[in-house]
Order: C-alpha cells, then structure tokens, then sequence
C-alpha cells in the first residue's frame, strides 16, 4: 500500500511538473515577437491563365486554324507568360524547350521561335510561336508543345502553367453539334458557309457550348452568343452581298457568296 | 521538491493575473479635464437626408475648463472608409456643424473630433448618414457652363421654385463634356427606375437613376461598331422592342433587359436621319438615298416601304431634302393598334437642300396597319423653315415652332400659323421645346451671354397658352443644351413629355 501511494505522488508530482513548464512556455511564447517573412524564392516564370474567367484553369492546349484566312502565309501565335518575384531594369529571356513526345511540327519547317522574353519593368511577357501556313495544313494538323525550363534568370513557376501545346491547320471541321443545335442560329451546314464565319468572327473554331459552360478561349460559345453572331453574320453578308459594303483587303471569297454545291449562303 | 514545484506554478499564476490588473499607482498627479461627448448612441441612419439638404449637428459635450480653448473637427467618409481614405473630407471645425450635402447617395459616417490643446486630449464620436436621392422625378437640363464644363440639373417640380444643380458632378468623379442628349430609358423588363443614357458627340454614358455612371457606351454593344455617335435610343413601356441609331445605323437587342446590349447595325444601303420609332414599327428617313424606309427587327435589316396605289408621294425619293422632324400628333408611347390606326398620322418636315423650302410629308395606317404615303404639302408660313426649335402636339394636328424670340403654331393641315407667345427680350434663341399635351417647355438661351432659362406655359384645348404667359421660369444654367423628363418609376398613365 506504501509503495502504490508512492508511485501515486510520484504521478501526480511529474503532472504538476508538466503544467508548470506549459505555464511558463506560454508566458514565455507570449512576449515572443513574430518575424515578417517577404518571398525570397527567386524570380519564377510560367504560362499566363488569360482565361477571363477566373473560375476556368489554364488552358494548356490552344489552336489556330488558317482556314477562312485567305493567302495567310504566317500567323504570329503568342503565348502570354507571368512572371512571380520582381521585375528587372533589363530584358530577361524566358528559356523554353520543345516536347518532342508531344510535338508533330519540325521547328524551321512548319513553324519558327519568335521572341521569348520578359520585358524590362514588365511582369507579363511573351512567347512568340511563328506558324507558317505550309501544304501540309491542309490535310494534317501540325502540334508544337514547349515547356518552360529553368535558366540563370527564371526558375519555372506554377507546375500546372509550364507547357503550351499549340495546334495549327488549315481545314475545317465541321462542328459536331452543327446539325441539332447550331443549325437554329447559322442554318444549313456548308463549307463555305463554315469559312465564311471563322473568317468574319476572327475565331479558329466554332463549337456549341452542349452541357459545358461557355469558353471563348477554347470557342466553345453559348446560344446566346451564337445569336449574336448570328445577327451580325446575317447582316454583314447582306451587304457584301448587295454591295453596300466593300470586301476587306485579302478577303478570299466573291460576293454573292455561293456554297461549294452552288447554293447561295444565308443565315437564318 | 513537491513545495518548490507547487510554488513556482502558484508565481506563475500570479503573474498571469496581475498582469490583468490594472495599475492605478501612486504618483503625485492632478487629473485632466476630460472632454465626454455624449448624445445619441451611433446608428447608420442617425440623420436620413436628401442631397441639397443641409446636415446639422449640435453635439452635447462636457468639458471642465475653458472651452473656448477646444478645438472643432467635423469628418465625412463614406461608411466603409478606412484610415487614411483620400476621400474623408474636412467638413466643419465650428462647434455645431452645419453642411449642405453634395455628396453621392449612400451611407456615411460623420466624425466629430474635440480636442484639449492643452492637454492634446482628443476625443471622437461618430454619427450614421444616409444621404438619399433628392432627383428622383423631375426635369433634367443638360447645359454647358460658362467654363464649357457641362452638368445636368434639375427642375424638381415645375410648380415649385426648387433646382437641384450640379447633380451630375456630384454624384460622379469626372467631368461631362461635349454632351447631346438625354434620354431616360424605363420599361417594365427588369428597368422601372430606369436608365439614363447620355449622347456624347463621340461617345456616351449610361447613368443610374442616381446619376452615376454604369457604363460607357462602348458597352452598349455587344460589337463595337467603329464609331460612337448615338442619336437615338428607344425601349417601349413593355420592353419588347428596343432601337439604337448609332452612326447612321440602327441597332436592337435580343433581350429586353436592361442595361441594353444592342446587337450589330441592320443591314442595307442607308443613312439613318430622323426616325419615328413606335413599338413594333420604326421608320427611318434615309439620308443617303432621300427616302423613307422601315427597320425589320425579325429580318435585322432596314427595307424599302411597301408601296400602295393609294400612296400620293414617293416614299422611296423624296428629292434632295433633309427632314429634321419626324414624329406624329399623339402620346410618345403611340403606337399603331386597330385602336388607333385612324387617328396615328406620322408626319415629317424636310427641306430642300438646295431651295430652302419645307414639306411636309404625312403617312397613315391601313386596318392591316401598313403604312401609307397620305399626303405631301410645301409649308408656305413665312419663318417656318428657318425655325430653331420645333415640337408636335400631342393632342392636336399641330406643330409648335419658335422662330427668334416668338412661339408659334402650325397647323399643317390648312398650312396656316398663328403666334402664341413672343419674350420680351430680344438676343434669345429658343432651342427646344417640348410638351405633355397640356404643358408646353422652352429653352431658351441668351446668344450674348450662353446662359440659359427655362420656361413653363399651360396650354388650352386650342393649343394655345393660357393667360399668354408662362406660369414657371427656371434661371441658373448655363448654354442649355438639351432637356429631359425623368420620372421616378416607369410611366404606365401617359402624358408624357416629348
């Protein structure tokens, strides 16, 4: 019985021992004063979300189509990239590599680097992709993917915003939700027709938002888009048609505007 | 050991709750005289005021000592403001404050600071204010300042002596220059208090029913055309049709709701001039090929007026003329109905380009409600044509006109006018007019000094001015550029300004 009250003290003994010593960590911890710690983790570098709504990730894979663009021998692809950390007094180059796994074009062949580079006092920069219109468009689809690498002065930034894969050809597809469901704003499907829009509207695709939201970075559109531009198709073709407006410069077709199976195009 | 441990736990306690005790020590000192501010405690809506009223506080304070010595500083901020907000504003430093409000409507915080210099005690209350809307309904008068700035004000009740001025450039943070227009927009799609578009020469605003900006007229458009000149804007009291003639080009939307999203310009070789829009119905003259044409909205394209065997003139060219009225005789709400079709006589005044003589060009409705070209007849009253402000009735077949410093009316029908009012003075340009039916409005500015006046005439069942006078007279503006009409929620009773 002596003894069990002895382990018993010595019990309670260690737990006053125990509280004690939190009491005064805490006492102590309270006066501590917390440092302000400011990033110092370099200068980083990635591929910037220009998805305007924020709710939307970054889009890795993006396309060009030179269809509906007349004689267009070269287009300029720009992929916008985000600096994290600060901005220099000089121009900083942005170091990236081609993904051969994932890359079809033959850089010098099917497209050329433009400028890559971070201007002075800037913190949003550019990636310049130039993509040239060869024979080959027209019957494949041409990929380039690059990736941001690490050099003297950028480290890669966000893990999710380091490759771009771009996508570029010079036919059309026809959108799989044309018949029974853009057919109500742009009418009967026809090649010319199809031109005619990507043309006019300065987009690469056209694609009906089915069940997902609308996305004019990926040229998934809404209906309600896809009335405006029906209305503005509707009247711009009018007035080519009747002359009242001129063709821009390098428009390929000729007014009025006949289809490919001799059927004179109209909207709805 | 068991005593020194439960010792050191008993310090640290004590430490822990001495630390919460506060020291009232035992130095040799006198006490302050502490200023208390007392009254009520804060509340958002302590004081609830109108724009242009006039904010008056007397603060209970106590003070032992010389208050003379005290010093006196009244803050406003918005309710949200943090420290060091660029907005807070100095507002008083007597001891009762009184402020007139020229502050956007919203919620406030007045701050009252008194402060012992001797001591450099400061003590602070704070009081909620909840400015409210003072131009809910009333006139508004576009008008250019002498120092060319522009900004609206506003006749509050043309019956009553009251302008709210300057209500554009308080409740906005920019200044308004080369304005137009005003037009108020109301409709029961989702806009009974509705929208205000200003017209800029290039350019425009939309503004909230308290005046301050929405948006710029670049998103007016869901494509913005190269060039923003708007002339007119229209929505009907339902909502249902919508017209925007922008540089020539009429525009609609495909969704009633406000603010109004207008959709690319209709197709079709024209130059919109003066239009009659009306519900389902706009019409527009055509400047380029000196014609009357009708705006589609299904079709989104502007074609050529039908032809009738019964027209009497050539809708489709009407010689080189411009037309700077087009409008008919009835409430600005008309539109064609087998209620009305009858009496709904669209009439246009244009004049020779080159011979300076005016027609006038009058349209009617079949039962089917297709238009018609009814009659064409030259006006031969002398001043006509070279009139500086013009208006139909609503009521009657008659047009007002104002030539130098007289009204007159035209009665087209029998192309004979009759004066109704002449000013007094000379060196005035009557520039608008306008008219509820039983109301005429002029604008009449002073050519030597740009300053403006508005006046308020009641007309008779003749449409002529009672007791030959006005009965209202505005002054205080500066070049009046235009006037609009702005009630409080949309008109569903008609008499309507136009």
């Amino acid at each position: 019985m002596k003894k069990y009250m002895e382990v018993v003290n010595i019990t309670k003994m260690k737990t006053l021992n125990v509280i004690g010593l939190i009491v005064l960590l805490l006492i102590a911890g309270a006066c501590k004063k917390e440092e302000v710690h400011y990033y110092n983790g370099g200068d980083r570098i990635q591929f910037k979300n220009t998805n305007p709504n924020p709710l939307l990730q970054y889009v890795e894979h993006r396309s060009f189509s030179f269809a509906g663009k007349g004689s267009l021998k070269t287009h300029d692809f720009i992929i916008p990239v985000t600096l994290i950390g600060r901005t220099a007094g000089v121009d900083r180059q942005v170091a990236v590599k081609i993904r051969a796994t994932e890359t079809t074009a033959i850089e010098g062949v099917d497209f050329k680097f433009g400028e890559h580079v971070l201007p002075a006092n800037s913190n949003t920069g550019e990636v310049r992709l130039i993509l040239l219109n060869t024979e080959a468009l027209s019957e494949e689809m041409k990929t380039v993917s690059i990736e941001i690498v690490d050099s003297d002065v950028f480290k890669r930034g966000l893990s999710g915003q380091l490759v771009s894969r771009v996508s570029f050809y010079n036919f059309m597809i026809k959108p799989i939700d044309w018949d029974n469901r853009m057919a109500t704003y742009l009418g009967a499907y026809s090649k010319v027709k199809h031109e005619f829009i990507l043309n006019q509207l300065g987009i690469s695709e056209i694609n009906f938002a089915n069940g997902v939201p609308e996305d004019k970075e990926q040229n998934i559109y809404s209906g309600s888009t896809l009335a405006y531009f029906q209305l503005r198709l509707r009247s711009v073709l009018n007035d080519l048609n009747a002359g009242v407006l001129q063709p821009k410069e390098g428009d390929p077709f000729s007014y009025p505007l006949i289809d490919e199976n001799g059927v004179r195009v109209v909207f709805p | 050991m068991k005593k020194v441990q439960i010792s050191l736990i008993l310090v640290a306690i004590a430490l822990l709750v001495v630390s919460c005790y506060k020291d009232k020590g035992n130095y040799d000192i006198l006490p302050v005289h502490e200023v208390e501010i007392g009254g009520p405690s804060y509340n958002p809506n302590n004081y609830s005021l109108q724009q242009q009223d006039t904010l008056k506080i007397d603060p209970v304070y106590s003070f032992v000592g010389d208050t003379t010595d005290l010093v006196f500083k009244w803050y406003l901020m918005r309710q949200n403001a943090k420290a060091g907000d660029s907005t807070i504003r100095l507002i008083g430093t007597e001891r009762q404050l009184t402020y007139k409000i020229q502050n956007p409507i919203g919620a406030y915080t007045v701050q009252l600071s008194i402060e012992d210099p001797i001591n450099s005690i400061v003590k602070s209350r704070i009081y909620g204010l909840n400015v409210r809307l003072k131009a809910a309904q009333g006139f508004l008068v576009l008008n250019t300042k002498p120092d060319q700035t522009q900004d609206i004000d506003v006749i509050l009740d043309n019956t009553k002596p009251d302008v709210y001025y300057d209500v554009f450039s308080t409740n906005n943070t920019f200044q308004l220059k080369d304005a137009t227009n005003l037009t108020m927009i109301q409709s029961l799609a989702n806009n009974i208090y509705g929208l205000l578009y200003v017209f800029l020469e290039n350019g425009g605003y939309t503004l909230r029913p308290s005046f301050d900006l929405l948006q710029d007229g670049a998103y007016w458009f869901y494509d913005q055309p190269a060039k923003i000149a708007p002339t007119a804007i229209y929505q009907d009291v339902f909502g249902s049709n919508t017209y925007l003639i922008n540089n020539g080009k009429i525009h609609s939307t495909s969704s009633p709701n406000a603010p109004l999203l207008y959709t690319y310009q209709a197709s079709g070789d024209y130059i919109a001039g003066k239009s009659l829009l009306m519900g389902a119905y706009a019409f527009l003259y055509d400047q380029k090929n000196h014609r009357f044409v009708r705006y589609n909205k299904a079709a989104g394209a502007v074609f050529p007026i039908t032809r009738n065997k019964e027209d009497l003139f050539n809708v489709d060219s009407v010689g080189n003329k411009d037309c700077f009225l087009f409008d008919h005789t009835m409430q600005p709400s008309a539109a064609p109905s087998p209620a009305n079709f009858s009496q709904l006589k669209p009439i246009a005044y244009c004049k020779d380009r080159d011979t300076g003589r005016v027609y006038v060009y009058k349209f009617g409705f079949f039962r089917s409600l297709a238009i018609y070209a009814e009659s064409v007849k030259e006006v031969t009253v002398a001043s006509f044509a070279n009139a500086s402000a013009y208006v139909n009735s609503s009521t009657n077949p008659l047009t007002y006109y104002a030539y130098e410093n007289k009204i007159y009316i035209y009665d087209f029908n029998n192309d004979v006018s009759r004066e109704v009012y002449s000013f007094s003075e000379s060196g005035i340009s009557i520039d608008q007019m306008k008219t509820n039916g039983s109301q005429l409005m002029a604008a009449v500015n002073n050519k030597s000094t740009s300053m403006g006046e508005v006046y308020f005439f009641k007309i008779n069942a003749a449409g002529s001015i009672v007791d030959n006078n006005y009965f209202s007279k505005y002054g205080g503006f500066g070049k009046i550029v235009d006037v609009e009409y702005k009630y409080n929620i949309v008109n569903m009773m008609g008499g309507a300004w136009k």
